[in-house]
């Protein structure tokens, strides 16, 4: 049976941006969409939030299905970010984990490498101080990369922190002007035929909707349930606000996440506003993921997938890229098996590296005295977690794995703004001059202050952009 | 720290994966600590583990700022846009697996996928001319891309065919000007450390030792160090890749000289054919349950299209891979590391990403288990991800005249290709994992080319409009006809830039 009408269950952001995406993906076909959606708290990306972060990777793939940046950006009081600025995870000076690269590699050895072997030789060098976003970040500047520029700005990346709210509004009204029709209703149930395909989903008012493809996102408490895979042993915050607060100074470009003896909280700058978000220890929120979040031919996406403690501030990257995925593999048929195990195994590549670094947060804690910060870095983690630690601490090397959304400068930044540092560094490193590094060093931190010093504040950059 | 860097690398054996490895190692050597020493005997051949290469062999050469015409000259190398496949599907039919991509993507649908729209609504076009190296390997010519992304010629990809002896002796001579030394002599043991068993010096037949840190097996089959002395174990895929022997022939240059490789299938294996400027290299990989050593001889001399320039030579193995390719201070590379058979011209990549891996995990003379652990975590992805593309060609064909084929169709293949298969089979997807060798292009050359037709396209391609799909597809087949019509013949083009000397 081929797929005419695709129903999503659930109008919060994830909701929305699915219904969005597949209109935009589906537009020219015959496919009709629907979205059932009732007036509840948000918590369709699993943590309710007041604000959230799309990474670079995310501000990529929105480009990509065509939506326009600038209107994004009016319509979510939204700023850009270049980062995130760690303090209080351990007793050192607090660290920052930039988008993009750290320093330029001298041919194949990488700039962290040669750092450490600075280090070695008792230099004090700071990563940060050689990578473009943070040396932004540091002085509030901000601008966009121009296309073709062939200086050192072509190679900034950024993010962008929206409100929750705005941005599902903004997805609705989008996701509408394609022909998504929406019904009102809690989704109560699944009306399945002989073989468990869905044909209808069953709402609290009597409605019926049927479909021939159904998504999922409908939070962490949907009612269409499969197994789960709980986590909850390996974080120990399950209690969470979130709350949005006016505010009257300029937007950092960046978020911050600070750490205490209780928990975390992270403050995302938006215009004219902050979105603030704390998590605490103990709690109730189930954390963990669906065994398999594509069943016959329902999809479950963000919360109703998988709830990962948000303090890598990914939920939302996780939300779109899981849906770039349905996309990808979006069948033509009811029977799709093939599709359905593929999408599985990547998500849960995906979501598993997100557990990943997560947990390094509270493993490679180094907050010593709290019982909270004490218990979560003497816990037994999964072994590609004490694999990865293990390694990096040996060589300064990272294990990486497929669907994992940092890349090696992500890892070695969250590395290293965690105060993790490595015992040796690369062979290759010990043949280069050390006047010759000391000079490479020198070049990049000039030719990149020489850039920075030229770009708008941040605040103004984002005035200019609306006036 | 770095408190006790390793101080001296032994290569125990020459060939291409030794002097390959010792090129590549030389460098470490700028610490003023490390040095590297390879040992090798005159009385032991190579094996030659393969004399055809795939793209990123260039990348290789760039790490040693090796110039390209300079290494084509002194092993008389030659140029090479694919493999061309025969009979592989069935009797009496051939395709191309071409290096570069097919197309382009259009607004994020994969370009085969427009590909298969075409083709649903009858439009009769062939893959093989929507990829520039096919088109030009059709009309036996090559130009060298210039580094321009705008122009054309920029969606060529290409390898080498070179002589594997002349390569190892070229990288000798790179290796010995950069303080590598060599010493001649056959290794009469292993001497093992008595605290932990690791490997402290190879005994020569002289009585000398020659200590060291870190060894590198480059052995051969037999794997003296990895295998012999620290029982690393071999993981055996005779029942995925049942060939288990060759013979080999060189014969003599005919004209044209073909830019591509040749892959003939045979009624118990298949034939290779790789054009060199001095002679061209033949061989027949066969299963000795299915066809005996002389039949398989007769079968290849007699389908030679030169004259043979040598005895026949026979070879022996058995597909699969050492368990640990890293164990305690010893790394196994080239076939001490294991064998797969030269279909896809991988031997020579396994030994560079081999040896990439190496630098990048280079351990200290603490050797930590993580480093260990992580190369031969890797190197598993990666030869079982090669394993599953060569499984490919034999499992997924309509041959089915002899005993031989008739098994290959019907095995069970591992789960990792069923699922891809699966996948290609219901709408043409694709997917890359961890950092796979073969891309979008080399799978979907050999599954449609072995006759696996998707049963539908994405739907995403139906948001594309048709007349803007088909004038697109029309020009650029037009484009890479008139590109490929500029170009030298790859005979010019290598008198021109890279011919070897007389032989």
């Amino acid at each position: 049976m081929p797929i005419d009408r695709i129903v999503v269950a659930g109008g919060g952001i994830a909701g929305w941006l699915a219904a969005s995406m597949l209109a935009r993906a589906l537009d020219g076909g015959t496919t009709t969409i629907a979205l059932i959606e009732a007036s509840a708290p948000d918590d369709s990306l699993g943590v309710p939030t007041a604000a959230e972060t799309l990474s670079p990777c995310s501000v990529e793939r929105s480009a990509k299905a065509g939506y326009d940046e600038n209107a994004l950006i009016r319509a979510t009081r939204g700023t850009f970010a270049l980062g995130t600025a760690l303090s209080g995870w351990h007793d050192g000076p607090p660290g920052f984990i930039a988008y993009g690269d750290i320093g330029a590699p001298m041919g194949p050895v990488a700039f962290h490498q040669l750092a450490a072997r600075l280090r070695h030789e008792g230099a004090t060098v700071n990563l940060a101080n050689f990578t473009l976003a943070a040396l932004c970040a540091q002085t509030g500047r901000f601008t966009r990369p121009i296309a073709g520029d062939r200086s050192v700005l072509s190679t900034l990346e950024y993010g962008i922190n929206v409100e929750t709210a705005g941005y599902r509004d903004f997805l609705r009204a989008d996701a509408q002007s394609r022909g998504v029709t929406s019904v009102q209703g809690h989704v109560t149930s699944a009306e399945r035929n002989a073989s468990g395909l869905i044909d209808a989903l069953l709402t609290t008012d009597g409605e019926r909707v049927a479909g021939d493809f159904f998504v999922d996102a409908l939070g962490p408490t949907t009612p269409l349930s499969g197994a789960f895979e709980s986590w909850s042993d390996l974080f120990p915050c399950r209690t969470s606000q979130a709350a949005l607060h006016r505010a009257a100074e300029a937007p950092l470009p960046f978020t911050h996440v600070e750490a205490g003896p209780l928990g975390w909280r992270r403050s995302t700058p938006l215009q004219g506003a902050a979105g603030e978000l704390s998590l605490s220890s103990d709690g109730d929120t189930k954390i963990g993921r669906r065994t398999a979040p594509w069943q016959q031919n329902s999809v479950a996406l963000g919360g109703a997938a998988a709830v990962i403690d948000p303090v890598a501030g990914t939920q939302f990257d996780l939300a779109l890229s899981a849906i770039d995925r349905l996309i990808g593999l979006l069948p033509n048929d009811r029977a799709c098996a093939a599709e359905a195990a593929e999408y599985n195994r990547q998500t849960i590549e995906e979501l598993d590296g997100a557990r990943d670094a997560a947990i390094m947060f509270y493993k490679g804690n180094g907050r010593f005295g709290d019982p909270m910060w004490d218990t979560a870095r003497d816990m037994p983690v999964p072994e590609r977690v004490a694999h990865k630690i293990a390694l990096f601490e040996s060589c300064g090397r990272t294990a990486l794995h497929d669907g994992e959304m940092l890349d090696e400068a992500g890892w070695v930044g969250l590395f290293e703004a965690l105060g993790i540092r490595a015992r040796r560094f690369d062979a290759l490193a010990n043949g280069i001059e050390r006047s010759v590094i000391d000079a490479h060093f020198a070049r990049i931190r000039e030719v990149m202050l020489k850039a920075v010093a030229a770009l708008p504040a941040h605040g103004e950059y984002l005035r200019a952009m609306s006036a | 720290m770095t408190a006790e860097p390793i101080r001296n690398i032994v290569i125990a054996g020459g060939g291409t994966a030794g002097w390959m490895a010792a090129a590549a190692l030389s460098r470490l050597q700028a610490n003023g600590v490390t040095t590297v020493t390879l040992v090798e005997s005159e009385e032991i051949g190579i094996v030659g583990v393969g004399e055809a290469t795939i793209p990123p062999i260039k990348t290789f050469n760039a790490m040693l700022g090796i110039d390209e015409d300079e290494f084509l000259k002194a092993t008389q190398g030659s140029f090479k846009l694919g493999i061309e496949f025969v009979g592989w599907e069935r009797e009496g039919e051939a395709y191309f697996h071409p290096f570069g991509a097919y197309g382009t993507d259009i607004e994020g649908v994969k370009f085969h996928q427009i590909w298969l729209k075409l083709r649903a609504q009858g439009i009769p076009v062939s893959i093989s001319d929507l990829n520039l190296s096919a088109v030009a390997a059709r009309h036996n010519r090559f130009d060298r891309p210039n580094g321009d992304p705008r122009a054309v010629l920029s969606q060529l990809d290409y390898a080498f065919h070179f002589d594997a002896g002349l390569y190892a002796k070229f990288l000798r001579t790179y290796s010995e000007v950069r303080g590598v030394v060599r010493k001649e002599g056959k290794i009469a043991r292993v001497e093992q450390c008595a605290k932990d068993g690791s490997i402290a010096a190879l005994v020569m037949e002289d009585g000398s030792r020659i200590h060291g840190d870190l060894f590198i097996d480059c052995t051969g089959f037999r794997g003296l160090l990895i295998e012999e002395t620290l029982h690393a174990g071999y993981d055996d895929w005779s029942h995925w890749l049942p060939c288990n022997r060759a013979v080999t022939v060189p014969c003599a240059r005919t004209e044209p000289l073909l830019p591509y490789t040749r892959s003939i299938a045979r009624a118990a294996g298949w034939q290779w054919r790789i054009p060199l400027q001095h002679r061209t290299g033949n061989g027949h990989v066969y299963c000795s349950e299915f066809i005996s050593d002389d039949e398989a001889a007769a079968t290849l001399l007699t389908n030679l299209d030169g004259e043979a320039l040598a005895d026949p030579r026979p070879l022996r193995f058995t597909t699969g891979m050492r368990k640990r390719a890293w164990v305690k201070n010893c790394v196994a590379l080239g076939l001490a590391s294991g064998f797969m058979e030269p279909l896809e011209s991988t031997s020579i990549h396994l030994v560079q990403a081999g040896i990439s891996k190496l630098l990048a995990l280079f351990p200290d003379r603490r050797f930590a288990d993580h480093e260990r652990d992580e190369y031969n975590r890797l190197t598993a992805i990666q030869w079982a991800q090669i394993r599953d593309f060569l499984i490919l060609h034999y499992k997924q064909t309509a041959r089915d005249a002899s005993e031989f084929w008739r098994y290959c169709r019907s095995m069970a293949v591992p789960e990792t290709l069923t699922r891809k298969i699966d996948l290609f089979r219901s709408a043409g997807r694709l997917f890359r994992y961890d950092d796979e060798l073969f891309t979008d292009t080399n799978w979907t050359a050999v599954m449609i080319g072995q006759g696996l037709m998707p049963q539908r396209y994405d739907p995403l391609a139906d948001s594309l409009d048709d007349r803007q799909i088909r004038s697109l597809v029309g020009q650029m087949g037009e484009a890479f006809q008139r590109s490929a019509r500029q170009m030298p013949t790859h005979a010019d083009f290598i008198t021109r830039h890279c011919a070897g000397s007389r032989m």
